[in-house]
């Protein structure tokens, strides 16, 4: 794929300052990639809104000095004041000359302005400046839930946005709805839940969508390795009464698709004649460089390492990891769930039953479009062993980091590229779509899946819409392929089977102003 | 005289990086905080299991969280610039 359109992520356009902006994940020094960790170490200088202070004092003993955004912050102060503050104090020592990093926690561009904004204001000023992918609080969730957002499609919204920007609701796909702790509140407060009645009005607009007895789960990251997530699943009626803080997220299955229900805690059949323990690792995007320290542990430490790879460097590099790393079939190998013997399944539960530790690392994000890691997960409980899946870098994350896309500001949608062709999730055109795959083979022809995405898509926008289509970076050594091209062109473009397609939104969806006196907000 | 945090901390820095420590910690708790030198108010913590979380934060001595999430918030309120409060509904009422 060519490299025109916009790709200024990776230029270094100068020899003047520059701008590095990482995220540190929601576990502590677990979730800091290689890439992240050896930009932090090589800055001159380096900028901390770290959430918690373990990470924070873990960032002190990287070498450069650090100096906290955290005291732009302050109780009444102006919003836009404190995101100036924050980009004005990041971007002096890259006009200085410096090499400077920010660090933020989870991923620096899922619901943090001011690190999309200093990139962008770095480049217009023409600094080389850069945005690495980071663990998100979704790949969090996504992993502790064990939901695919990829098996029926996905939306997100910051829930003050989804209430006051009414959209199309596909309730027969999964939505994620963020800071439902804080809806409607403009000032910063120090309790943990900021509007019971923005909740209220939440549970109001769903239940438009959805019947009250519908089972919805809040859930929060946990932020200590010795804390475990919060899990709490209520049915949507009970919602506004129950315990949500600010850093609650709120997860709703799609309808009628009780298959798609999280990841209840294990029912030991007894069957097994030892309890193994099942740890299924995503490699994320872009290499070892990508690969959170954590899941390396487990790679390194399990007594059997099983690799679900496409690319022959990541195994034969395991390998070096693990001595016992042993490739299993790539994904679109196996047969579907529920299939009766498994080329990747079968050989993993006969070895949790010698009671071993298996780790099963798969290329990205174990939980996104993987159905042979769920029926895994599902037999090896079904037979006692325990099981666990860790997050990882993701196809989505890496396209938010390399075109300079916040889900917190518009929404998003996710689809697969084979189920959004085949079974037609309703789209809703005002928010921005990320399609996974889009380069995958066609099932029914052989050819790539662009042909059938571009007919799909065809019908919902307009032939000049411009997408893009992101191909990660195999290493550290390689840059993002990213190409903007119109819609109409899609058919002919080039994509790598693993190629993601973003379509941004068309306009932006109405305010509604009953929603916004229902919170208690007005126009100015 | 000021709480030494740094067993606490490398103990945290551990397990969420090394598997083998997770384990060992699964399997005994107690000889793997021994290990580490952590104190009986930091082991007390640690006990806390799913109360731990804001517990340790307070060890520590920050109060940062919620300004993090403030960060948050602030996505919805950059596209809306336009809207303000009326202060008409109990839009700010806390629990």
């Amino acid at each position: 794929m060519s490299r025109r359109g916009h790709d200024p992520g990776h230029r270094r356009v100068s020899t003047r300052g520059s701008l590095d902006v990482v995220g540190t994940g929601f576990r502590l020094a677990g979730h800091v990639t290689p890439e992240t960790r050896s930009r932090i170490r090589a800055a001159e200088r380096v900028f901390d809104l770290c959430a918690d202070p373990v990470t924070s004092a873990w960032l002190q003993e990287q070498g450069p000095p650090v100096e906290s955004l955290h005291d732009a912050y302050a109780p009444g102060r102006h919003r836009l004041d404190t995101y100036e503050e924050m980009v004005e104090r990041m971007l002096a020592p890259v006009r200085e000359g410096r090499r400077v990093c920010a660090a933020f926690y989870g991923h620096p561009g899922v619901f943090v302005h001011p690190a999309h904004a200093a990139v962008r204001r770095a480049r217009a000023e023409g600094h080389a400046a850069c945005m690495l992918p980071g663990i998100s609080a979704e790949d969090c969730l996504f992993a502790d839930l064990e939901v695919d957002p990829t098996r029926h499609g996905c939306a997100n919204f910051e829930a003050t946005d989804f209430i006051v920007r009414p959209r199309s609701v596909d309730v027969r796909s999964a939505l994620v709805l963020w800071q439902v702790g804080g809806i409607g509140v403009l000032t910063y407060q120090r309790a943990s839940l900021w509007s019971r009645q923005g909740l209220r009005v939440l549970v109001e607009v769903l239940s438009r969508h959805y019947p009250a007895d519908h089972r919805v789960v809040l859930y929060e990251a946990s932020p200590f390795p010795i804390v475990p997530p919060t899990i709490l699943r209520v049915r949507l009626d009970a919602l506004a009464g129950s315990a949500v803080t600010l850093g609650t997220t709120l997860y709703v299955p799609p309808l009628g698709d009780d298959r798609e229900a999280p990841a209840e805690p294990p029912a030991p059949d007894g069957r097994s004649t030892a309890a193994g323990t099942l740890v299924v690792a995503g490699i994320g995007h872009g290499g070892a460089d990508r690969v959170t320290p954590y899941a390396l542990s487990w790679m390194r430490h399990a007594d059997r390492l099983f690799v679900h790879s496409e690319d022959a460097d990541t195994v034969h590099w395991l390998r070096t990891v693990n001595a016992s790393a042993t490739p299993v079939p790539a994904p679109g190998d196996d047969p579907s769930p529920g299939a009766g013997s498994s080329p990747i399944v079968d050989p993993v539960l006969a070895t949790l039953g010698t009671g071993r530790t298996v780790c099963v690392a798969v290329d990205g994000h174990p939980a996104v479009g993987m159905p042979v890691v769920r029926e895994l997960v599902r037999r090896a409980r079904a037979a006692g062993h325990r099981a666990q899946l860790l997050p990882a870098i993701s196809a989505a994350d890496c396209l938010y980091a390399e075109l300079g896309v916040d889900p917190g500001a518009s929404g998003c949608q996710l689809v697969a590229a084979g189920q959004f062709a085949a079974d037609g999730h309703r789209v809703d055109t005002a928010t921005p779509l990320i399609v996974l795959r889009a380069g995958a083979p066609d099932p029914s022809t052989g050819g790539s899946m662009t042909g059938p995405l571009s007919r799909r898509l065809s019908a919902l926008y307009p032939p000049a819409h411009r997408v893009a289509l992101v191909e990660g970076a195999d290493g550290p050594a390689d840059a993002p392929r990213v190409e903007w091209i119109p819609l109409a062109d899609l058919p002919a473009a080039r994509a790598a089977p693993g190629a993601t397609l973003y379509l941004p939104a068309m306009g932006e969806a109405a305010m509604d102003e009953d929603a916004l006196r229902q919170l208690g907000l007005a126009l100015g | 005289m000021a709480t030494d945090t740094t067993p606490l901390r490398d103990f945290l820095t551990a397990m969420s990086e090394d598997a083998a420590v997770a384990q060992s910690f699964q399997q005994d708790p107690e000889g793997t905080m021994a290990r580490y030198s952590l104190d009986d108010e930091a082991r007390k913590l640690v006990r806390n299991g799913a109360e731990a979380a804001l517990a340790i934060r307070e060890y520590f001595n920050r109060e940062r969280q919620t300004a993090a999430f403030f960060l948050f918030i602030l996505i919805f309120f950059r596209r809306s610039g336009d809207v303000t409060t009326t202060g008409e509904t109990s839009g700010q009422e806390s629990a």
